[in-house]
């Protein structure tokens, strides 16, 4: 899994590299995400600009590393389009996802929701 | 009528990317759009998926095979394995997932594969053919 992460004021950003986040990919997308949450990054935008398709063991991952990150904490969609935003809204995950287009929307709504 | 794009794999994880990007570029060799070839991509990934997974148990010794075949404006595509069979009822009953998107500990994180196939493909259908399993699939080349 090729990831880049940057953070912008409080907020991280984990930009996804891989065209494809599927059960082939899952396993270790669910790491890499488990290790964002263990670092006490419990909110961050993560960057699917790159990614062509995810399906749903990718999902599910993303899920699990939501339930980790706790309540306190939001996990932001950034850049998904075509069949991954299409995927995230038959699912109705796009209910407990926020997807913006661009990681500075997300992350400028990440601050206006914590006041910040 | 076109000539039909088959394409076969072994029933392993990472054997489904390489035939997606296949059924995706078929996809677009027809004319389907990016949006349309992405998700019929998807669709044929979550049936494969579904076919390693549950008619060969993840043990990686079976094969897949996707058939894609184009007859006026509307696209099949029929996914064959010679697994275990899906048990009845399971097609019909895959249904959206229900949870509240507030309650973090209920919502689901797998299960929705068929409930994907049904809603990006306008038929579905699935039955056992010649000793195989055929999970056949209807939608139309354009939006």
């Amino acid at each position: 899994m090729n990831t880049a992460q940057q953070s912008a004021s409080e907020v991280r950003i984990l930009k996804i590299h891989n065209k494809r986040i599927d059960a082939a990919a899952a396993g270790e997308f669910r790491q890499k995400l488990g290790e964002v949450v263990e670092k006490g990054n419990t909110r961050f935008v993560l960057d699917l600009s790159d990614v062509e398709l995810m399906d749903s063991t990718g999902l599910g991952a993303l899920v699990a590393a939501l339930k980790a990150s706790s309540d306190a904490g939001r996990v932001v969609i950034a850049g998904a389009q075509g069949a991954v935003a299409t995927l995230f809204k038959i699912t109705r995950m796009d209910q407990v996802f926020r997807l913006y287009p661009t990681t500075v929307e997300a992350a400028a709504a990440f601050k206006r929701a914590s006041g910040k | 009528v076109t000539e039909p794009w088959s394409f076969t794999i072994a029933s392993e994880p990472a054997c489904v990317g390489p035939l997606g990007e296949g059924v995706r570029g078929a996809c677009l060799a027809l004319g389907m759009t990016g949006d349309g070839a992405g998700e019929v991509e998807l669709a044929v990934v979550e049936a494969v998926n579904n076919a390693i997974e549950h008619a060969y148990a993840g043990n990686g010794a079976g094969t897949v095979e996707v058939v894609l075949i184009c007859r006026q404006q509307r696209l099949t595509v029929e996914v064959r394995d010679t697994g275990r069979p899906m048990p009845a009822g399971v097609l019909a009953e895959a249904r959206a997932p229900d949870f509240d998107p507030t309650a973090l500990a209920t919502l689901p994180e797998g299960g929705m594969g068929l409930h994907i196939v049904k809603t990006l493909m306008e038929t579905v259908s699935y039955e056992r053919r010649d000793g195989c399993n055929v999970l056949h699939m209807e939608r139309p080349l354009g939006p």
